[in-house]
This record gives C-alpha cells, sequence and structure tokens, in this order.
C-alpha cells in the first residue's frame, strides 16, 4: 500500500512508477472512442484531439517512449491542463470504466515536476503553502478583515451579537471558506442562524497542489487545515462552496496521509440540506421568485457524491427550480475545472468548452444560475456574457440566506 | 505424425503460450503498488462494483451506448462471436464434431461476430476519431479476431477443416501477449477500480438520475 495516488518510488530503484490505479487505467483502453460525446471540449469543437481517448493515448506514448523522448513536452502539458478539466464525465461513460482523469492528473503531475506546469497555478499553490508556514505574517491583518464583515452579518441578522469567530478552540465545526467575503458572509448568516457553535479558519479552502497534479504541494496545503482543526478540536470541518476544495479533504487527502481523520469532513451544503431536513431553519420561497436552474459541479457531484444534497436546499429556498438536462453524474462541465479559470492565456478555448453548458442553461429558460463551487461560477458568468445568455450566477448559501426567514 | 496431430501440438503449445502471457501481464499490473484510501465511505463500495458489472453496463445506463446504439450492438455481437469460438474451439478439442447439425449451432453467433468484426474494422480505417487514437495493434488484434471468427464460421459450416481453425486459433494465441487482447482480464480489475470509487463515494449506483426532460 502506499499513500501518492500517481506515483511512488519502486522498492529497489527508487523511481517512481505509476500506482496501481493509474497503470490500470493506462492498461485497460481499447480505443473505442465512446468517450468521445462525454467531452466538454469535444461537443464544443469535434476533433480528434479533444477525445479523451487520444489524450490517454498520448500520455501512453509518451511513457512507451520513455527517456528517448520528453517526457513532459509542451504539448502534453498544455493537454493535461487546458484540454482536460478531470471533470471524469468521460470515465463514468466508458464501456471499461477507465479513469482518463487520472491519467490526466498523472501527465499534470509529470509536467509540474519538468517545470511546465503554469505558472500561475505553482504561484497560488506555493502561496498556500507559504501562508501555512508563517501565519502569524496575516493572521491579524485576516482577523481585522473578519471584523469589517461582521458588522454586514450583524446588518443582515439584525442580530447586533453576531459573530464571525476565528480560531475559536472548543467550537464544533471548523468552517474553511474562499478567499472574499461572498464565500465568508452567507455561511455565517446561516451558522449563526442555525444557533451552531462554530469558528472560521484562517485558510482558504483551495488546494492549487490538486490542480498540479502534484501530492507534496497538496499534502502541505491540506495539512494546514487538517493542524488548525487538530489544534481546535473541533467535530468537524465543513468545506465551504468549492468544488477541489471539499473532493481533496473529503476524499484525497486521506489517501495521502494514509488515515481517517479525527474530524468528520462535509460540504456546507451537506449540512445545509441537513438544516432544511430538520426543519432547523426557515425560508421564504418567494424572495427567490425568478427561475433558478442548477449547475452540478464536477468535484461535488461527480467527484463527490453531493447529488441530492443541493437540490434538497434549492426546492427549499427557492420557488422555481428548473434543472438542467443531463445532470448529477451526468452533468456536463461547465469548462472551468481543474485550475483552467485561473490561467488567462486559456481564457477562449474555456469559452469554447464552456458551450455545452450555455447550451444547457438556456434551455432551462431560467434566470439565475446557481453553483455551489467558485470556479464554476466564475466560468457561468464569463459563459452568460460570452453566449448572451442574461443569467445572473449565484451560490447557493447566498440564495439560501437571502430566503432565510429571520 | 499427422497434420491433425503436429496443428494440435502447435495449438497447445500456443494456448499455454497465451495463458502464461496473459498471466505475466495481469501480475506486472498487479506489482503496481495499491493505493490505500482510509477515507470514510459515504455509500457501500460493494453495491459500487455489483452496479459496475451489472446495470451500469445496460445500454441505457450509459450516454456512450445511448447515442451510439448500433456501435454498442456491434461490440456485444463481436465479443459474443468470440466467446463463440472459445466454446468452439475447446469442445473441438474433446467432441468429434462430424455431426455438421451440432456444429452448425455455432454458426449464427459466429456469422454476426465476423460482421462486427468486419464492421468494426471498416469503421478503424474510416472514422476520423478511431483512425486518430488507433495504434498498429488496434488493427491487427481486430483482423487476428476476426479472420479467428472467419475460420471458425468455415469450419462448422464444413467449408475450411479444423486444422485451418486451429492455425488461425494458434496464431492469436501467439500474438495475444503483446496486443490490447489482455483487456479481457484487465476490464474486470477497471471496472472493480470504477465501482469501488463511485460506490463508496455514493455516486453510484445513482438513486434518481435524471437525463431527459
Amino acid at each position: 500500500m502506499n499513500n501518492n495516488p500517481i506515483a511512488v518510488p519502486a522498492k529497489n530503484d527508487g523511481q517512481k512508477q505509476p500506482a496501481r490505479n493509474v497503470a490500470i487505467a493506462l492498461e485497460t483502453c481499447v480505443r473505442c472512442g465512446l468517450c468521445a460525446d462525454s467531452c466538454h471540449y469535444y461537443l464544443a469543437k469535434r476533433i480528434p484531439e479533444n477525445v479523451p481517448a487520444y489524450r490517454g493515448e498520448a500520455l501512453r506514448r509518451s511513457l512507451r517512449a520513455g527517456t528517448k523522448a520528453k517526457l513532459t513536452t509542451d504539448s502534453l502539458a498544455e493537454m493535461a491542463f487546458a484540454s482536460c478539466t478531470l471533470c471524469r464525465r468521460c470515465v463514468v461513460n466508458c464501456p471499461m470504466g477507465v479513469d482518463t482523469a487520472l491519467l490526466m492528473q498523472t501527465a499534470r503531475s509529470m509536467a509540474t515536476a519538468a517545470g511546465k506546469a503554469p505558472e500561475i497555478l505553482v504561484q497560488l499553490a506555493d502561496t498556500s503553502i507559504d501562508r501555512g508556514d508563517n501565519p502569524e505574517l496575516f493572521r491579524e491583518f485576516f482577523i481585522e478583515n473578519i471584523k469589517s464583515l461582521e458588522e454586514e452579518v450583524r446588518q443582515r441578522t439584525g442580530d447586533p451579537t453576531a459573530t464571525i469567530p476565528v480560531e475559536k478552540k472548543g467550537a464544533d465545526i471548523l468552517f474553511v471558506a474562499l478567499s472574499g467575503a461572498h464565500s465568508i458572509v452567507p455561511p455565517a448568516i446561516l451558522f449563526h442562524q442555525a444557533k451552531v457553535n462554530w469558528t472560521l479558519s484562517i485558510f482558504e479552502a483551495s488546494n492549487y497542489g490538486v490542480f498540479l497534479g502534484d501530492t507534496e504541494r497538496a499534502k502541505r496545503i491540506a495539512k494546514r487545515i487538517i493542524d488548525e482543526a487538530k489544534r481546535l478540536g473541533v467535530k468537524e470541518v465543513v468545506i465551504g462552496e468549492c468544488g477541489h476544495a471539499y473532493t481533496t479533504l473529503r476524499w484525497e487527502a486521506p489517501k495521502w496521509f494514509g488515515e481517517a481523520f479525527p474530524f468528520r469532513v462535509r460540504s456546507i451544503i451537506e449540512v445545509m440540506a441537513e438544516w432544511v431536513q430538520e426543519g432547523r431553519l426557515t425560508f421564504d420561497r418567494s424572495v427567490n421568485k425568478e427561475a433558478v436552474t442548477y449547475h452540478d459541479s464536477c468535484n461535488l457531484t461527480r467527484n463527490g457524491g453531493l447529488l441530492e444534497e443541493p437540490r434538497i436546499v434549492l426546492r427549499a429556498v427557492a420557488e422555481d427550480f428548473r434543472e438542467m438536462y443531463p445532470n448529477k453524474e451526468e452533468n456536463y462541465c461547465c469548462g472551468g475545472g481543474g485550475g483552467i479559470v485561473a490561467v488567462s492565456e486559456w481564457d477562449n478555448r474555456r469559452l469554447e468548452a464552456g458551450l455545452p453548458k450555455a447550451n444547457q442553461i438556456k434551455t432551462t429558460g431560467a434566470k439565475i444560475v446557481v453553483a455551489a463551487c467558485d470556479n464554476c461560477r466564475i466560468q457561468l458568468g464569463e459563459i452568460s456574457e460570452h453566449y448572451g445568455l442574461g443569467v445572473a450566477v449565484s451560490g447557493l448559501c447566498e440564495l439560501a440566506a437571502k430566503a432565510l426567514v429571520i | 505424425m499427422s497434420a491433425a496431430n503436429i496443428s494440435l501440438i502447435i495449438l497447445l503449445f500456443s494456448l499455454l503460450f497465451a495463458v502464461v502471457g496473459l498471466a505475466i501481464r495481469v501480475a506486472r499490473l498487479l506489482a503496481h503498488p495499491a493505493v490505500k484510501d482510509p477515507s470514510p465511505p459515504k455509500a457501500s463500495a460493494r453495491k459500487g462494483v455489483f452496479y459496475a458489472f451489472t446495470f451500469g453496463m445496460l445500454p441505457w445506463k450509459k450516454e456512450s451506448a445511448r447515442l451510439h446504439p448500433l456501435v454498442y450492438l456491434r461490440g456485444v455481437l463481436f465479443h459474443i462471436g468470440i466467446f463463440t469460438f472459445v466454446v468452439l474451439l475447446f469442445v473441438s478439442l474433446f467432441v468429434n464434431l462430424s455431426n455438421l447439425s451440432g456444429r452448425l449451432a455455432f454458426s449464427p453467433f459466429l456469422g454476426l461476430g465476423l460482421i462486427a468484426g468486419v464492421t468494426a474494422l471498416v469503421a478503424r480505417f474510416t472514422d476520423r476519431n478511431l483512425r486518430a487514437l488507433s495504434r498498429p495493434d488496434d488493427y491487427i488484434s481486430l483482423v487476428l479476431v476476426t479472420l479467428v471468427l472467419l475460420s471458425g464460421l468455415t469450419f462448422v459450416l464444413n467449408i475450411t477443416s479444423r486444422t485451418v481453425f486451429w492455425g488461425f486459433v494458434s496464431i492469436l494465441c501467439l500474438y495475444l501477449p503483446w496486443s490490447k487482447i489482455p483487456h479481457v482480464a484487465y476490464f474486470f480489475f477497471s471496472r472493480t477500480v470504477f465501482g469501488v470509487m463511485f460506490g463508496r463515494r455514493g455516486v453510484l449506483p445513482a438513486a434518481k438520475t435524471e437525463l431527459r426532460n
């Protein structure tokens, strides 16, 4: 057994070799090409290079060529980072069950090791690591900022005693948000109304080490939150509206560390769904009158298993909720996953790949698209503008906070 | 030594060669270190694996099959043809198939498999995506299996002899360890990995998948 889902050093020569799951995905593809229509890149531009199996085959060719060829050429790196969002739609639809996303993660890992990864992703990952190494450099500034957000929470809840506790020992829940007020204020309102003993993490949930396929970096970024949760003695870590951050801490990080954590990991979406089902919060659906549709983030849904939870919340907080089709584990990626939304040089390709999602949204006739993932929301806003959809994009917590009866 | 005995010896050697070659490839695959997954499951890995090998293989459960029913059907018929020639091979080793009516029972499956093989080969050459994806092995494996189906069909129709059938099977077996045909074994590993991952995460089997409005 090992704790790296991509590659581990072999016993005898120290050279890294693929983990068994990767080896199985490498060996099993029969190149039937049936995965083509599963991929949003292919649906947007029907060329062989956009067939998932083609990408997997490109990696195999590189590996077969060994040291004679450049294992991580620019084209392989570009293919892994710019032509695959690791959404796993092709995996669900593969007759053999080949995990092409895992292969692209492997290609990303190789590209990162060879210095071919997009610089911005490396910088974002390293910034997170620096924050973990030196929290004292930003803690005071962070707490000051949170104080200003508390004012908004007090105004919206009408409760002058409402707070956003930070690093509170003995809290039941450690909430890990993203950078920005939009990720902190609505959940804070919901936590306050649900009368939960919670505290806010000083770290952000996102983990760009995962996008790089760099397990060492990803581990260091995740460890900041794990250590904080252990230090504060929380029972549960709740991840804000971020697809990859949830999947990372819930499903991937335990593999890296080789152990289950001494706390539960859930998404804010699961927590909200539980509150709705328990009747812990009261909502006035008529506040959200406009037609709303929901975009399933690939990381939350296909990779994370949150299929019904967001729908439980949406039906409670919105009057006119309309599904887009296909949805849940068959949903189309919006085109903004896998970190590509941060890499501006690939903006055109990203917007082009958003075509299937744009068509889905248009068909619903909805005025608001809800997504429980920040990267998806950025992409959805941009494809709305690019394809003239004229829809507003909202987070699920924000929509719920609006409808909350206080 | 008669030609029949020589062909039998070659066949047995080839079969042994294929089995050993396949075993080595599987052993090499399993020599890769497994990843321990200590994350607490949301749902059942067992249910996921069961789904992966049963309902998850149904054509309406996969968009790839729903969008391409003829390709799905072609694949099913091709593999039924393969299963049939394997049965025919073992029957021909132990039973005297001089009774033509008994042999004819194999012919529809071999015939449909042959048609599927030929059309798959045509698709490999004509479909732009498949051409770009294909390695030489994709063509060689397909040609060899299709030839075995043809030789099996002509054998049961009493057009060619058992020796010819055994000869093509022998060639296929000698090539098998270097081909993509070991996917017959890898399939089970891959679908198991698929089922465990999506099963324990509660993704599959999905409670209510809404595909169309």
